[in-house]
């Protein structure tokens, strides 16, 4: 279970944790494209704002979106709001009854000085007027939007009892593919924020960037670049940009993947001839080797307790995927093949219970998004498009997000874990996205 | 071995081509920028810190086309930049989820095993790619496979190990960008660099 920590201390710690720049190039937008069957309706009302003209982020807005990309809500429009009372203003309970939502967001923002901002927010049960949230926030302009992703987690959380995961980040890797002239390919790496706006570039390259991870407390990345013409493991800190090279072995360098405890990567090295794991302690560079076979053995992923690893190795023939425990030190354990199913499962990661692996299978040719439960073995396909990469899930488990492609474009989507609502489209406004690593809980 | 038969003559004429051509190497550092999250912090250590743009280091020649010779080489018998030779085949291409080197392919590579035999200076990187279909990290390693191929073929032919180095871009260098077999039957491919 996703830790569910006192909430009012939040409030006082928010604004020594809210230090993101002021950057807001919002260059994915999100998309709602379809409907939901299962989910809770909720009325958010526009936060009331004082002043003349517009506040300067619409937090309500910001809340509709991520609750309804969860799957669980299905947020009233705007047009479909009965009234709109003020923060202490009355609230006509009869005309609430007459809508379906069964709770009420009401919240005003306010500038108080020079760049700084008081949001309040109360959510009240529409049948018993009963309030179940009251918060009161001082912020940073900037950090608005990250402010409304925190009171999205404060009522998922309190609704569904499950901590929510809006206020998270997502690494990805993009490229402006607009020709085929890759002389010309700029590949960026980028973080942004888990609804896809704030995004910030991270590193710039005309050679390919692969495979960011997060380490476990969000500040690291590890990734690959080919800057150098050939592919090497880099770790770099997010907020300082300071950045290593930890594998630069002959042959091939890829898939860091950080252990749970933050103190090792998992790789591929084909250093001693052909795709092999690897786990690379950082802080003393020891390489321990994990897997020896003739065949690919690459895509490792760790489990939540960081005592295995799974890994995609075609060594049956085709890939599938497989598991093999993982010591401090010393031998690893023999591999044991856990995908039976299909001829092609490749890049499993773990959910964050560790009872359920993501990953790509492929099923009459087309590459589809996948979710294998570790108890039951049972295979179930989430998605229906022909060419999805990199799954992974949300910190709280909820939801998964994967790359594919759509009208000849590579873009992010992400969906319910529980199936309750279709793919929700990241939508990008240039380039070819791929490659999605969602960050793990910010605090 | 042929290559201590090697006629003085053509010992000269594969000095002339180490002068006249450059390696493609490591040396260059300026592909890629580090850009902070704050705006306010120091750059990368140790790692090229300027901006991208105008940096010198020329990309990999992996987007060249099919057959293309590379400019700026000559000398010996002209061979290499020849585009009537065999040797102006520099790409090999595969089927789909295979290792496995055609007769068309078969044939280049014989020409490119004769003069690297006959000419032990010159070093060859083999670029090993993949279509798009698949996890990319899985592509990574199917790529160096293929590269692998094609290295195994040139020793296999008096090639020494040594003149040879294989490096992978699995999918991620494409020649073709639509997503459709005529494109991935393109980028399914060993580019012959040297």
């Amino acid at each position: 279970m996703p830790c569910t920590k006192p909430i009012p201390y939040l409030i006082y710690v928010l604004l020594g944790l809210l230090l993101l720049s002021e950057r807001a190039l919002a260059v994915l937008d999100v998309e709602i494209t379809h409907g939901f069957q299962s989910a809770d309706p909720i009325a958010i009302v526009p936060f009331s704002w004082p002043e003349s003209g517009q506040p300067p982020v619409d937090i309500a807005h910001i809340v509709r979106t991520d609750l309804a990309r969860s799957g669980a809500f299905s947020p009233l429009e705007p047009k479909q709001l009965p009234e709109r009372p003020t923060f202490n203003g009355p609230i006509n309970y009869p005309r609430w009854k007459n809508t379906n939502a069964e709770n009420l967001v009401i919240g005003e923002i306010k500038a108080i000085d020079q760049g700084h901002y008081e949001v309040v927010f109360k959510m009240l049960d529409i049948f018993t007027g009963k309030k179940n949230l009251e918060y009161r926030f001082t912020v940073k302009q900037s950090n608005l939007r990250r402010l409304a992703h925190q009171i999205s987690d404060k009522i998922f959380l309190a609704l569904t009892h499950t901590r929510g995961a809006f206020d998270t980040l997502i690494a990805y890797v993009s490229v402006n593919n607009n020709n085929s002239n890759s002389k010309k390919r700029i590949y960026t790496l980028a973080v942004a924020d888990s609804d896809g706006f704030n995004e910030q570039i991270i590193l710039r390259s005309k050679k390919p960037i692969m495979s960011p991870s997060w380490s476990p407390n969000s500040k690291r990345l590890a990734y690959v670049s080919f800057e150098k013409n050939r592919s090497m493991v880099y770790i770099q800190e997010l907020s300082s940009g300071k950045r290593q090279i930890v594998a630069q072995y002959k042959g091939i360098n890829s898939a860091p993947v950080w252990s749970p405890d933050g103190q090792r990567l998992a790789m591929t090295l084909s250093k001693d001839g052909n795709s092999e794991i690897y786990v690379l302690h950082i802080a003393s560079g020891i390489l321990q080797r994990v897997t020896e076979h003739y065949s690919i053995d690459t895509e490792p992923a760790w489990s939540p307790d960081g005592r295995s690893l799974v890994f995609t190795s075609d060594r049956a023939g085709k890939p599938q995927i497989y598991q093999v425990s993982i010591a401090q030190q010393g031998r690893s354990g023999t591999p044991r093949r856990l995908t039976y199913e299909g001829d092609y499962n490749a890049g499993a990661s773990f959910s964050p219970d560790g009872k359920q692996l993501v990953l790509i299978t492929r099923i009459s040719g087309q590459f589809r998004v996948a979710v294998l439960d570790l108890g039951s073995r049972q295979l179930r396909v989430m998605t229906h498009s022909r060419l999805d990469e990199s799954p992974s899930f949300s910190p709280n488990g909820k939801m998964l997000l994967y790359a594919t492609e759509l009208r000849g474009r590579g873009i992010l989507e992400a969906i319910a874990v529980d199936g309750s609502n279709s793919p929700q489209r990241l939508r990008v406004l240039n380039g070819d996205v791929r490659e999605p690593a969602w960050s793990a809980y910010r605090n | 071995m042929i290559l201590q038969k090697m006629p003085v003559l053509l010992l000269i004429a594969a000095l002339s081509f180490l002068s006249a051509c450059t390696t493609t190497g490591d040396a260059q550092t300026g592909d890629a920028s580090v850009e902070d999250r704050t705006g306010e912090a120091g750059n990368a250590t140790g790692e090229n810190t300027q901006g991208y743009e105008g940096q010198t280091g020329g990309y990999s020649e992996s987007g060249m086309d099919n057959g293309t010779s590379v400019s700026g080489t000559q000398g010996g018998n002209g061979s290499l930049s020849d585009p009537n030779s065999p040797l102006s085949v520099r790409t090999i291409y595969f089927d789909y989820d295979s290792t496995t080197i055609n007769a068309e392919g078969q044939s280049a590579l014989n020409a490119h095993a004769e003069y690297l035999s006959l000419n032990p200076n010159k070093n060859m990187i083999i670029e090993g790619h993949t279509d798009e279909r698949g996890t990319r990290e899985y592509n990574l390693s199917l790529g160096e496979r293929r590269g692998r191929a094609v290295a195994d073929f040139l020793i296999a032919s008096g090639v020494s190990a040594q003149q040879i180095e294989v490096r992978s871009y699995g999918e991620e260098n494409p020649i073709a960008l639509e997503h459709n077999e005529s494109a991935w039957q393109l980028n399914r491919r060993a580019e012959l660099l040297y």
